[in-house]
């Protein structure tokens, strides 16, 4: 609601909020007709470039001063119906292109800066129309520039943008099959007679069953939760033409006839996963019922009335709000593979005793330092990872970018594989240095795909050992704080020859003596 | 719709925009006695009348709706 010169200010004073309250966040939303100022002059077009020009240089500045504050800028949108009629296009003037050209603009400036992320608003404005979304009345009684169900909306996607900046974003969609991925009961019609195709509501299933093969495909995790004979509920997933989700697509599956909510226990046991990283998606409120009662960290959203809504609904109440993404990493399109591969471990697992089974996997282990092409990744680890977690501090990319620029810490990341495939980055390590022979651990996690195999002593072992080798280390400080979902990690410290010292475990020389006798993968 | 109907959707949604009690809004309340009811909060209790009762206030009457009965009476004659 600032005018031009009230935003300016904020940014180039030094004095403002927004530079001594050093917020967590900082929200720019632009007027584009009020901010561009677009006129005809002697039949050409004039704008003020050099106000979004200044507008992004000193965002930028900013930015770059207060690494750990999320800034969000919001794409512009000018008013698409001006005096010049046919003449945008059409000759050489185009209003649409000097939104264009701005929103280019303010992209780049978002991709050059890790702590800097576009939001779109024109997407809004394309759904939603400026015509329900201004009302001109009260811009010109109060300077209210919108309406209700435009600040609703912009909430809602400003929302979704914070949660997927920070990492807040769920893991699992655990689907019912039955009137969900396909219209009709297999247990009552047969495999012709339920309802997916490419015409009509056959098509609604289609669409739907195709979204969400996309979204597993940036790494979201599927699992079937169906109460049907298996047998029957197969056929359909193998042998029905139309299918665009096959067997291979979901991680886990429950078929059966217990109950909705012991069966996402299991999956979430099965994957290792705490439930709040689940979605359930039923078209029956029954089961959605039992499941919110029983299983409340399980998101249940609503199923829409009337199934045209389906592919619709999806996206906007179950994609934007509890699926969003800002940044893909390598390991997201790989997920299903990973997940699977730790079954398949699992299985193979029963069968050899555990130092045995160790071994076996010839795990190899490759530890970066400072690696600024992993920021997206340690970043997500730390936003991300609650069970073999020492501390959890939630970390953005800004924050990582600025540790590694440190030169009193050091941030290692760790690239995990074995003879099943390749893991990516499961751990992170962040070292505070003290003095020249004291430490302290600040970060230490990794994810659980990995627990159990004894990597985090090798890690541990290693990144002292190295750090060893600079300079001799007398202290090394630890932490470990207790979460609801971290119990996994209480002993790690105290195993690793750590004394402790209320809630700080402190290390002396014997460390590195207990340490090496450790077995490690 | 009911007079008591209308009033009772009226004191949902002003209680709501200016942050006081319910009761606080009654048919007799008037502008000058709520000091929350100030000029940015008479636009938004305005445009979410608009949104609820689904009528367009015109707007060179807006600043002169100063009470609960005066909304009530413009409401009716637009929805009745």
């Amino acid at each position: 609601m600032a005018g031009y010169n009230q935003f300016m200010f904020e940014l180039l004073n030094p004095q403002s909020a927004l530079h001594t309250q050093a917020p967590q966040a900082a929200f720019f939303h632009l007027d584009g007709d009020e901010l561009l100022n677009v006129s005809l002059d002697d039949g050409t077009i004039k704008w003020e470039k050099g106000m979004v020009n200044d507008f992004l240089t000193q965002v930028a500045l900013y930015a770059r001063s207060t690494p750990a504050t999320t800034i969000i800028l919001s794409g512009i949108v000018l008013s698409p119906f001006t005096i010049l009629t046919h003449l945008n296009h059409n000759s050489g003037i185009s209003v649409p292109r000097i939104q264009e050209t701005v929103n280019r603009k303010i992209e780049k400036t978002a991709r050059e800066h890790a702590n800097i992320h576009y939001f779109d608003f024109p997407a809004i404005v394309t759904h939603y129309g400026l015509e329900s979304l201004v009302d001109d009345k009260f811009w010109y009684l109060g300077r209210i520039k919108y309406t209700n169900t435009a600040y609703v909306q912009l909430a809602r996607h400003l929302k979704s943008l914070v949660d997927a900046i920070h990492g807040k974003t769920r893991k699992v969609l655990v689907l019912d099959l039955d009137n969900t991925l396909w219209g009709g009961v297999i247990g009552e019609d047969d495999l012709q007679g339920i309802q997916l195709s490419e015409e009509g509501i056959g098509k609604v299933y289609r669409d739907f069953q195709q979204h969400i093969k996309d979204l597993k495909s940036i790494g979201v995790l599927l699992a079937i939760c169906s109460k049907n004979n298996e047998a029957d509920a197969m056929e359909v997933i193998e042998k029905h033409p139309m299918m665009v989700l096959h067997d291979s697509d979901f991680v886990a599956k429950t078929i059966n006839w217990n109950n909705k909510a012991d069966n996402i226990r299991r999956i979430s046991k099965e994957l290792e996963l705490g439930l709040d990283s689940f979605v359930f998606i039923d078209d029956n409120p029954v089961e959605r019922e039992l499941v919110r009662q029983n299983l409340p960290d399980v998101m249940v959203p609503e199923f829409p009335k009337e199934i045209e809504k389906l592919n619709k609904w999806f996206i906007s109440d179950v994609v934007y709000p509890f699926f969003p993404k800002v940044i893909l990493t390598n390991e997201d399109n790989v997920k299903t593979d990973q997940y699977k591969r730790n079954i398949q471990r699992k299985a193979f697992e029963i069968t050899l005793d555990l130092n045995e089974y160790i071994r076996s996997l010839n795990i190899k282990l490759n530890i970066s330092l400072n690696d600024k092409s992993q920021i997206a990744r340690i970043s997500q680890l730390t936003q991300k990872t609650n069970q073999f977690n020492l501390t959890t501090r939630r970390y953005t990319e800004g924050e990582i970018g600025q540790f590694m620029d440190d030169s009193s810490k050091r941030v290692y990341a760790v690239d995990y594989s074995d003879k099943f495939g390749k893991e990516g980055i499961i751990a992170v390590v962040i070292i505070d240095i003290l003095s020249k022979d004291a430490i302290h651990i600040d970060t230490f996690l990794m994810s659980c795909r990995v627990i159990g195999r004894n990597v985090e002593l090798s890690i541990l072992e290693s990144i002292i050992g190295s750090l060893s080798k600079e300079t001799p280390l007398k202290t090394i400080q630890a932490d470990y704080i207790i979460t609801a979902k971290n119990s996994l990690a209480k002993d790690f410290y105290t195993k690793c020859g750590f004394e402790a010292s209320g809630s700080r475990v402190l290390a002396k020389e014997t460390l590195l003596s207990n340490l090496s006798t450790l077995q490690h993968g | 719709m009911a007079d008591i109907e209308i009033i009772e959707k009226i004191q949902e949604i002003a209680s709501y925009i200016f942050e006081v009690a319910p009761e606080t809004i009654q048919l007799t309340s008037k502008q000058e006695d709520i000091p929350e009811w100030d000029s940015l909060g008479h636009l938004r209790l305005i445009m979410s009348l608009e949104e609820i009762f689904l009528v367009k206030f015109p707007m060179d009457i807006i600043p002169t709706y100063k009470s609960v009965e005066a909304l009530v009476t413009e409401i009716k004659k637009q929805i009745n």
